[in-house]
């Protein structure tokens, strides 16, 4: 699942609903901000400015340089730069080995995406926009010019830093600012050095009766926008149409579980929100229950050739499930599976996939031989897949299919990429073209859908 | 792109770079460019026809060339060169060759036939390379004389 495995990095916090105190006085969230710390100090952006999380690592090194920047980095094809902020407020680094990634955010600044290394990542925290206060000189290591405003949450004093300043277009003066910032700091840093361990991860503080609250019990709209932001920045879900749904009653659910302790703080409770997304047998081979459902949805009358395109296909037990069950249900047709990933190490290793015969439900058994090494497909399933490493919004050669199984891809896709890969679903239809999406994501109010859902195999017919 | 044909193209550029070269040829991490892509300043293009249809393109900076034909010169007892001369451009259109040739050596071995039109040599500032509906692989290698982008894309005839 494309979106899964570009997944979560990072120490992540999901800020949802406390819910209870309903008589105490509550503050609208307004204000979401990527949370890190800095030389053992909080420190804020606002979450709009972030693209998403990432973990740094294999920098190449640009000489003749300021010093802060730590090099240009490849983010999946896009080269960005890539900056140290500890060492442009002349923060202490501390010492790291070599393979360890490095913690960082990628900013997203009206000149384009940069990069910028801290020393963890914290969470993700929501306050109301009024609570926060101008910048006092006393707070930060960092000149107050880079400073939109400090704010307290939980017992614990954030600084908003003001990217667009720090890091945008400045002029040669501002550079020589922040030099000179940096020398002033010097000595500070150097003191701080010996008191604290930036690297220490602190506990999870209790959460205070004067944190703001979001205004409901059941979730509102309006919640489920501030918790998909969060998902968003996080790990790339992006609700829209499609899951919208889901992201509502799962956030209703989630409150009355965790009743009194909604908060989302760590990377576990990211985890678990989404944890109930997933489509069943991810990863996985197919019992026959979901194999005869899918089955059930497709087209009696196919025959000739038959072409499915699989984006997302991961190791590839989803790519071999599809070909081993049209062929069952079309015998006599001639059959190929595009499957692709961005994955390449899940991907390269899919042509031969090894398992062992407990993990194959019976139903597989006539499509497998034995092999040297355990049991394998047979040649004809194998050569009717044809795994690609496939970006899914890149353009590619897939030709009109007859059945689209895209599980759980659409909704780890920005919005826009959503929309172009439903375009691309579309003009890749044919007459009677079945899609079947993520267990969890409806195609019916994109339009041009009818559904044809089977049990547990959400399923929808173009047209 | 196939995953198949990932690893032949990977394996010999990093062989033969090392052969002509001598020198330590690091490998960055792959990835994949949708269609439109700038070049860096020389390209060689090899086509393919055959089962499949595509291109590989040999993309590197103008001094980057200059260094890598001159490293090869010298390694064959020849004068190095100091600017992009007919010389040089010849040898870069052999490195095409070379690794190209290689690939398609493996990829015939596993079972996939391809074939290969003569290189061409393209030169220029701000160039952009585009083939519609085919997704780019890039093979970065890293080496002293600079860095060499290996891009291939290739697709299946539907």
């Amino acid at each position: 699942m494309i979106g899964a495995q570009n997944g979560v990095t990072g120490q992540t916090t999901l800020f949802a609903s406390q819910g209870e105190e309903g008589e105490q006085q509550r503050e609208d969230i307004d204000f979401k901000m990527v949370t890190f710390s800095l030389g053992g100090k909080d420190y804020g952006v606002d979450i709009m400015k972030v693209k998403e999380i990432a973990k740094f690592e294999d920098f190449t090194y640009v000489p003749n340089t300021q010093p802060f920047v730590s090099g240009v980095y490849n983010l999946r094809g896009d080269i960005i730069s890539v900056i140290d902020l500890r060492v442009m407020f002349n923060l202490p680094v501390p010492q790291r080995t070599d393979d360890d990634p490095e913690d960082g955010l990628i900013v997203r600044l009206d000149t384009g995406l940069i990069g910028v290394v801290v020393d963890t990542i914290d969470r993700v925290v929501g306050i109301s926009s009024e609570s926060i206060q101008p910048p006092h000189p006393i707070f930060a290591d960092v000149n107050i010019k880079y400073i939109s405003g400090v704010v307290e949450h939980d017992g614990r004093l954030y600084i908003i830093l003001d990217v667009e300043r720090i890091l945008g277009d400045g002029s040669e003066e501002e550079q020589a600012q922040i030099e000179s910032t940096a020398a002033t700091n010097a000595g500070d840093a150097l003191k701080f050095a010996e008191e604290t361990s930036p690297r220490t991860r602190r506990e999870e503080p209790e959460p205070g009766p004067a944190e703001a609250e979001e205004p409901l019990r059941g979730a509102s709209s309006s919640v489920a926008e501030m918790v998909a932001q969060t998902l968003q920045t996080l790990t790339g879900f992006t609700m829209t149409s499609i899951n919208r749904t889901w992201v509502e009653e799962r956030l209703n659910q989630w409150q009355s579980e965790h009743a009194g302790d909604a908060e989302i703080t760590t990377q576990e409770h990211v985890e678990e929100f989404l944890s109930t997304f997933y489509s069943p047998y991810r990863g996985r081979f197919w019992d026959e229950d979901y194999a005869n459902q899918l089955k059930k949805v497709l087209p009696a009358d196919l025959k000739g050739n038959i072409t499915v395109w699989n984006p997302g296909c991961g190791r590839g037990h989803e790519a071999y499930s599809i070909a081993c069950l049209v062929r069952s249900a079309y015998p006599e047709a001639r059959i190929k599976v595009w499957a692709e990933d961005n994955d390449l190490l899940n991907v390269s290793s899919a042509p031969s996939l090894a398992f062992t015969r407990e993990e194959v439900p019976g139903w597989y058994e006539p499509y497998l031989v034995e092999g040297s090494n355990g049991p394998r497909f047979s040649s004809e399933i194998r050569d009717s897949i044809l795994f690609e490493y496939s970006e899914v919004t890149n353009a590619s050669s897939v030709p009109p299919c007859d059945l689209i199984v895209i599980r759980d891809v659409l909704s780890f896709l920005s919005e826009r990429d959503q929309r172009r890969v439903l375009e691309m679903i579309e003009d890749r239809a044919k007459d009677k073209t079945i899609v079947v999406p993520g267990a969890n994501e409806d195609l019916l109010p994109v339009g041009g859908f009818t559904e044809v859902t089977q049990g547990a195999v959400r399923a929808f017919r173009i047209g | 792109m196939r995953v198949e044909y990932i690893n032949p193209f990977v394996e010999s550029a990093y062989n033969i770079l090392n052969e002509v070269l001598h020198v330590e040829v690091a490998r960055g991490d792959l990835y994949l460019k949708s269609t439109a892509a700038p070049v860096l300043g020389v390209a060689a293009i090899i086509g393919l026809a055959g089962d499949v249809e595509g291109r590989v393109l040999l993309d590197m900076s103008r001094e980057t060339a200059i260094d890598i034909a001159s490293a090869m010169l010298k390694s064959m007892d020849m004068d190095p060169i100091t600017e992009m001369n007919e010389m040089g451009r010849a040898t870069i259109t052999e490195l095409a060759n070379m690794i190209t040739g290689q690939a398609v050596t493996k990829l015939h071995d596993l079972g996939f036939k391809f074939d290969l039109t003569p290189p061409a040599l393209v030169t220029g500032d701000n160039m952009e390379i585009s083939n519609t509906n085919v997704e780019a692989l890039i093979v970065p290698m890293e080496m002293p004389q600079g860095k060499i982008e290996i891009n291939v894309a290739i697709r299946e005839r539907g």
